[in-house]
C-alpha cells in the first residue's frame, strides 16, 4: 500500500514538474523581422524595427518587443538595452538607436512570449562605420587593470586582514594565565 | 595625589559597572516602548511586503525617498563611529579616552539600521538575494553592498577587539552577582584575558591594524555610497565632488550624534566626572569645522552648477531654492549648518546643554540635506513630465521609526554589556593626561584591576 502511495505521489511530482515545460513546447512559436539597416555611421540615429508576425504571417499587435546591443564596460561585455516599443496593427515596434563606437555589432529582438506564443530572440548584424560624428568613442577603451580583478585584489586585502586579525584573537585566547577551572567565576 | 587618584580610579569603576550590575525600571520601560514600536514595524513591513510598494508615496518616476534618505543619513552615522575613534587613536589624542565607545556603538547599530532601510526599500525579501545571485560588479549598487559588508565586519572586529579587556575586567569585578547568562558571555568574549604581556602585544597589533585599516574602508564606504547618486545619469549628482561631500557630511552628523550619546550616557550613568565639558567642546569643534566644510561644499555645488545650467539644473535650482523644496533647503542651511556654528563659537552657548542642542540640530539638518539630495536628485523629470510630487505615507514613517527604535534598542543592549567608556584606556592612561589625575603609574592601574594591565 505504502509503495503504492509512493509511486502515486512520484508520477504526480513528475506530472507537475513536466507540464509547464510540455505546455511551453506546444505554444506556438511566432516570427520576429528584424528591419535593421546592414550598416550606419556612427553617431547618425537610426531605427531598429520588428515585425511580430504569428506562424501563418499575420501581425501580432499590442505585444511588447525588446531591442539590445552589446556593450563594454571595464572590460566586461554585457547586454545593453536600446529600448522597448509595443507592436501596432501591422505588427511592427521600432525605437530610435544612435551607435557610439565604430566596428561591428549585434542587435538584437527579443519577445518575451505570452500566453498563446513562445518568446523568441532574432538577431542581425550591425556594421558601425566612421561618420561624420563629433564624439566617437575608439574600441576598445581600456584602462589596464582597472577590472574585477581590481577590485578582487583590494577586497581580499581587506579580508586577508581581517584573517590575520582572527588569528590574532585565538591566540590572545591561548595567551592568558588564568587557570581553566576559574573560567567563568570570579577570580 | 597617589590616593586622590586611587579615589579617581575607584569611582570610575564603581560608575562604569553600575550600570551593568542594576537596572531600573525606567531602562525597561524604555525597553518596552522600543520594542513596541519595533513589533508596529514588523506589523507595517509585513503589509507592505504583502501589498507591495504601492503602500508607500514612492512611484516609477520618484523610486526613491525616504528609506534611501534614511539609508544616507544612517550610513552617514555610521561613518564618524569607527572614523572618529580611529583618528582619534591614531592621534593618540589624549581625550579620546571616554568617546571611542560610545562613537564605535554608534557605528555598528547605524550600519545595521542603514541595511534595514535597504530592505525596506527594495520592497520584497527575496529580492535581496538577487543582488547577490544577478548583481553585476559594474554597479555602483554591488559595489555598496561590498563596501558595507567590509565596513561592518570591519567596525565589528574594530569595537570587539577594544572591549576585550573590559570585558575581563567586568567579568572579574561582576563575578556571580549577576545572571548566569551575563556571566557566560563576559566570560566567553573576554578571550581568558588577564593582561599578560603577550595578550597586550596581540591585542595592540590588532588595534594599530584595525584603526589604520578603518580609515580607508570607512572613506571607501561612504565614497561608494556616495557613487550610487554620482554615477546615476541625473543632472542634480552630476558632480564629482560626491564622493568627499559625502564623506564631510557623514563625519559631521556622525560627530553630532556620538554628542548626543555621550550627553545621554553621561546623564544617565552619571558620567559627568569622566565625561567632562572639555570632551563636548572638542567634539563641538569638530563639527563646527565640519559644518563649515559643508558650507563650502554646498557653495561651489550651487555656484559652478548654476553658472552652466544645463539641462534641467535650473528648474532643479528654482525647485530647491525657491520652490517646494525650499523650506527642507534652507531648514537645513540656517539650522543645520549656520546656527551650530554659532553655538559653538559663543562661549555662553558653548557648553554641555548647547552643543547637544547643536548636534541635534546638525541631524535634523543632515537629514534634511539626505532627502534634498535623494528626492532632490529624482525630482527632475528625465521625460517631457510635469515635476513629480512625492509625500511619505504612514507606511514609510512608521518604517523610520521602527528603524530609529531598532537603532536606540541596539545600544540600549550594548551599554547593559559593556562599559560605555573605554575603562582600561583610561585606567592605563600616563602621567598629566586624561582625568583621572596628574600622576599615577601604571603598575597602580595593574593592581587595580586585577591583572588587566
Amino acid at each position: 500500500m505504502a509503495k503504492r502511495i509512493l509511486l502515486t505521489a512520484a508520477a504526480t511530482l513528475l506530472l507537475a514538474l513536466l507540464s509547464p515545460a510540455a505546455a511551453l513546447a506546444q505554444q506556438p512559436i511566432p516570427q520576429l523581422v528584424l528591419g535593421v539597416q546592414p550598416s550606419s555611421p556612427v553617431g547618425n540615429p537610426m531605427v531598429v524595427a520588428g515585425y511580430l508576425l504569428d506562424p501563418a504571417g499575420n501581425p501580432i499587435s499590442g505585444q511588447t518587443v525588446a531591442f539590445s546591443t552589446e556593450a563594454e564596460f571595464m572590460n566586461t561585455l554585457g547586454s545593453f538595452e536600446i529600448g522597448q516599443a509595443v507592436t501596432d496593427d501591422r505588427g511592427l515596434a521600432y525605437v530610435q538607436y544612435v551607435p557610439k563606437e565604430v566596428g561591428t555589432s549585434t542587435i538584437t529582438a527579443r519577445f518575451a512570449g505570452n500566453d498563446v506564443f513562445a518568446p523568441l530572440t532574432t538577431s542581425s548584424p550591425l556594421e558601425v562605420t566612421e561618420g561624420k560624428a563629433t564624439y566617437k568613442q575608439e574600441r576598445p577603451f581600456r584602462i589596464p587593470g582597472a577590472d574585477v580583478r581590481l577590485v578582487v585584489v583590494l577586497l581580499s586585502g581587506v579580508w586577508s586582514l581581517y584573517l590575520l586579525v582572527t588569528v590574532l584573537f585565538w591566540l590572545i585566547s591561548r595567551a592568558g594565565d588564568r587557570p581553566p577551572r576559574e573560567a567563568g567565576g570570579p577570580q | 595625589m597617589e590616593a586622590a587618584v586611587g579615589d579617581a580610579r575607584q569611582r570610575l569603576e564603581e560608575r562604569s559597572l553600575a550600570p551593568l550590575r542594576r537596572t531600573g525600571p525606567l531602562y525597561y520601560g524604555l525597553i518596552l516602548a522600543l520594542l513596541l514600536v519595533i513589533a508596529w514595524g514588523a506589523y507595517v513591513y509585513f503589509y507592505q511586503a504583502q501589498e507591495g510598494l504601492i503602500v508607500t508615496g514612492m512611484r516609477d518616476r520618484l523610486s526613491w525617498g525616504l528609506y534611501i534618505s534614511l539609508f544616507v543619513f544612517f550610513i552617514g552615522a555610521s561613518m564618524a563611529g569607527t572614523f572618529v575613534s580611529a583618528i582619534l587613536r591614531i592621534t593618540q589624542a589624549g581625550w579620546r579616552k571616554p568617546v571611542t565607545r560610545s562613537a564605535e556603538m554608534v557605528t555598528v547599530a547605524a550600519l545595521v539600521v542603514a541595511a534595514l532601510f535597504v530592505t525596506f526599500d527594495i520592497g520584497r525579501p527575496d529580492r535581496l538575494l538577487f543582488l547577490i545571485i544577478y548583481g553585476r560588479w559594474e554597479s555602483p549598487l554591488i559595489w555598496d553592498i561590498y563596501g558595507l559588508s567590509t565596513y561592518l565586519v570591519g567596525s565589528l572586529i574594530y569595537l570587539y577587539a577594544a572591549l576585550i579587556p573590559d570585558l575581563a575586567f567586568v567579568r572579574d569585578r561582576l563575578g556571580d552577582s549577576v545572571p548566569a547568562l551575563k556571566r557566560w558571555f563576559w566570560d566567553a568574549f573576554s578571550l581568558g584575558w588577564t593582561g599578560t604581556p603577550s595578550q597586550h602585544r596581540y591585542l595592540s597589533i590588532i588595534l594599530v591594524t584595525m584603526m589604520i585599516l578603518m580609515v580607508p574602508v570607512a572613506v571607501m564606504m561612504h565614497t561608494v555610497t556616495s557613487w550610487i547618486f554620482a554615477m546615476t545619469l541625473r543632472e542634480p549628482w552630476d558632480s564629482p565632488l560626491f564622493g568627499i561631500y559625502f564623506v564631510g557630511g557623514a563625519i559631521f552628523s556622525g560627530t553630532g550624534i556620538i554628542i548626543i550619546l555621550m550627553a545621554v550616557l553621561r546623564k544617565v550613568q552619571h558620567l559627568e566626572e569622566f565625561i567632562t565639558e572639555k570632551h563636548f567642546s572638542y567634539l563641538g569643534y569638530l563639527m563646527a569645522a565640519f559644518a563649515l566644510i559643508m558650507i563650502f561644499f554646498n557653495a561651489n555645488e550651487f555656484v559652478t552648477h548654476a553658472y552652466k545650467l544645463r539641462g534641467h539644473i535650473a528648474l532643479h535650482l528654482q525647485e530647491t531654492f525657491v520652490g517646494t523644496l525650499a523650506p527642507y533647503f534652507w531648514t537645513y542651511f540656517w539650522g543645520g549648518l549656520i546656527l551650530p556654528v554659532v553655538i559653538v563659537a559663543l562661549p555662553f552657548t558653548r557648553n554641555v546643554a548647547g552643543l547637544v542642542v547643536a548636534a541635534v540640530l546638525v541631524n535634523i539638518g543632515m537629514f534634511l540635506e539626505r532627502y534634498l539630495i535623494v528626492v532632490g536628485g529624482m525630482h527632475l523629470p528625465l521625460n517631457p513630465y510635469p515635476v513629480p510630487t512625492y509625500t511619505p505615507t504612514w507606511v514609510e514613517w512608521s518604517l523610520m521609526a521602527a528603524g530609529a527604535s531598532v537603532f536606540v534598542l541596539i545600544i540600549a543592549v550594548m551599554v547593559k554589556l559593556v562599559p560605555s567608556m573605554a575603562v582600561w584606556e583610561m585606567l592605563e592612561e600616563p602621567a598629566g593626561e586624561g582625568d583621572l589625575g596628574e600622576a599615577q603609574p601604571q603598575r597602580a592601574a595593574r593592581t587595580a584591576r586585577g591583572g588587566v594591565q
